[in-house]
């Protein structure tokens, strides 16, 4: 009952603070920057696809690679609200002494933790959802594509943030929320880095650089997880074109990966509980 | 509920708060009963504010330990029926009057029914009644301070701990305010109020404690009966030069500004004593006034000079009897 009075709060104040709306006209922006692009460059291919009468493989996959794209930036957009709605839900909160009235109460501290991260895999799940769905439904009426796997896709992606929303959860426990975002960034970063070293590794042949690369998603899972993602995402023949390249994933994620980072998440956010139960106000 | 806990409301047991090599609190041993309004006192950085949040479980003792209503420092249990205003409190502007004490009243764990009824209550109590739905950010300094107290009552507290709870607040809210101490008083709620304002503090408290670099200095009875009537003011004009030498046996200067002196008495009825021998010396006495020593001179002098080297605290007195703690002080 404390856990959700406490995430209700945290719901109210994103609200009351103008995120949701900041969000929503950011996203209804970017929204009809995408389609008004898609929708550019669906009539300029059917206009040189018809001046050279060529058939629709080429068209078609032109189309699949904008939305893959549209969908990468969903990722991005949804991975850094997620950093900054969230380095400020303990931190913020203990440096403005508000938690401290919340804890005189008969409240637990780990009660506040769940109560904050309740918050932040809501807004997470929803963002990300509502904007991936928004885009895949916006390219099915102007570019009339759809990807195959939309519900695995989908989903992988949420998880992807949801390890940034954890991590970010453990940041602010620990770190003033400056620090923390400062932080969170960096580990975005990393995971980036990581995904990008992987796939330089696998098309040079350097097995060392192709390790290295794969194994900082046990650190951080966000990139991992949307290449697992945008896997489902494309069809057959368009992964069997890209080979392998640092924004999409071509290759089946492999499922001790999707356990563990289902773990990963488990284990971040009690983390987060246990750091904060330690930590001295 | 719970029948009255037999024991002491608050008790701490050689309590000690340190921060990297500062320490805050230094042994702190302190014992309030049931029903007391109880005054904690001290100069800044004395280290109150962080006894409060030990005992509130907020911070985390270095050494001792302590009960609170019979519970262990920090069991959550323990905090059902306490009210807490701390002296830096925020107030999310985008909050209600009403939206944020129901909020803290669910924290308590209170059906929104009973949550609504006491919110509004409070309000009402506070003098905030009618501003209810208005947003915090709309609030004045003082206005947030009563909004901060009446969210401290929500608990029907039998503990409620107030930390400096009148520094924002007009005369009459301060008037308020110990209207409310009374009224909590005679409901046999525990008080326990950090403030630095003494005449108010004189005016409400029954008992209080002075501490300096986190240790207690005084603790008894909030007049202190000790030196009572043992002060002398003068006013006195062509005092010889060996006045101090002059007086010995009979007064021992505290302190000196100009005409203006303070003697403190070595004998109940040495006054005349005094009076004679400066004019027999030739000075020319204009006012000579017998004073009380009030809780601001205790808390002046107790906490003035450079920190001694204190003696241990204990054994405490009980209720009703004063003690002085600080070694060097003449007794
Ligand atoms: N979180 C903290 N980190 C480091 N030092 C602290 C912290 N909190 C308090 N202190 C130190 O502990 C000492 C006691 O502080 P405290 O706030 O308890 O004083 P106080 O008696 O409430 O003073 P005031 O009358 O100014 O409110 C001070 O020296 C202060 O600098
Ligand atoms: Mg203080």
């Amino acid at each position: 009952m404390t856990v959700l009075t406490i995430a209700g709060a945290s719901l109210r104040e994103a609200w009351n603070r103008r995120l949701v709306l900041a969000l929503v006209i950011v996203s209804v922006v970017f929204l009809a920057l995408y389609l008004y692009g898609a929708q550019l460059l669906n009539s300029r291919l059917v206009e040189r696809a018809a001046h050279v009468g060529a058939r629709g493989g080429g068209v078609a996959l032109a189309r699949q690679q904008m939305e893959l794209f549209g969908l990468y930036i969903v990722d991005f957009l949804a991975s850094f609200m997620a950093i900054f709605a969230g380095v400020g839900a303990i931190a913020g909160d203990l440096e403005n002494h508000s938690l401290h009235l919340v804890l005189a109460k008969p409240v637990r501290r780990w009660q506040v933790v769940a109560g904050k991260a309740l918050g932040s895999v809501l807004v997470s799940v929803v963002y990300t959802t509502a904007l991936a769905a928004g885009l895949l439904l916006g390219s099915r009426l102007v570019l009339g594509v759809l990807p195959p796997g939309v519900v695995t896709g989908v989903l992988l992606m949420d998880l992807g943030v949801l390890a940034l929303s954890a991590l970010t959860l453990l940041a602010s426990t620990v770190m003033p929320t400056l620090t923390a975002g400062v932080a969170m960034v960096m580990a975005y970063g990393l995971a980036w880095t990581g995904g990008v070293l992987h796939a330089l590794g696998e098309l040079l042949n350097i097995d060392v650089l192709a390790t290295l690369g794969r194994d900082t998603r046990l650190l951080v899972p966000s990139d991992a997880l949307w290449k697992a993602g945008s896997y489902f995402l494309q069809p057959p023949a368009m992964r069997a074109q890209e080979g392998p390249n640092p924004l999409f994933g071509v290759t089946a994620p492999d499922p001790a990966f999707l356990i563990y980072a289902g773990a990963y998440l488990v284990a971040v956010f009690l983390l987060a509980g246990l750091a904060f139960q330690r930590r001295d106000l | 509920m719970t029948a009255p806990a037999p024991g002491p409301v608050i008790d701490a047991r050689g309590l000690v708060k340190c921060y990297g090599r500062r320490t805050a609190v230094d042994g702190l041993e302190l014992r309030v009963a049931a029903g007391e309004v109880f005054g904690f006192l001290g100069p800044n950085g004395a280290g109150k504010s962080t006894t409060v949040r030990m005992l509130l479980g907020l911070t985390r003792p270095s050494g001792g330990d302590g009960e609170v209503l019979g519970r262990a420092l920090g069991d959550p249990e323990a905090r059902r029926r306490v009210g807490y205003l701390p002296e830096n409190v925020h107030f999310p502007g985008w909050f209600t009057g009403m939206g944020f004490l129901r909020y803290h009243g669910a924290l308590y764990g209170l059906p929104a029914s009973e949550v609504r009824a006491r919110a509004g209550e409070a309000l009402e109590r506070l003098g905030l009644a009618g501003r209810g739905d208005d947003p915090l950010r709309g609030y004045s300094h003082g206005m947030l301070q009563r909004l901060g107290l009446a969210q401290a009552l929500l608990a029907r507290p039998r503990l409620i701990f107030l930390d400096e709870p009148t520094s924002a607040l007009d005369p009459r809210g301060r008037r308020d305010v110990r209207l409310l101490l009374d009224e909590l008083r005679a409901q046999g709620t525990t008080v326990f109020l950090n403030s630095h304002l003494l005449s108010e503090v004189e005016r409400t408290c029954d008992r209080v404690a002075i501490v300096a670099d986190g240790h207690v200095r005084y603790l008894g009875p909030t007049r202190p009966d000790t030196g009572a009537e043992r002060l002398l003011d003068l006013r006195l004009e062509d005092a010889p030069p060996d006045a101090e030498r002059l007086l010995v046996g009979v007064a021992r200067l505290v302190r000196r500004a100009g005409v203006r002196w303070r003697l403190e008495l070595e004998g109940a009825d040495a006054a005349p004593e005094v009076a004679r021998r400066l004019v027999a010396a030739g000075a020319r006495l204009h006012e000579l006034t017998p004073v009380r020593r009030d809780l601001e001179d205790l808390f002046l002098e107790l906490t003035g000079a450079p920190a001694a080297e204190p003696e241990p605290a204990e054994p405490l007195p009980d209720a009703g009897e004063a003690q002085l703690l600080e070694p060097g002080v003449p007794s």
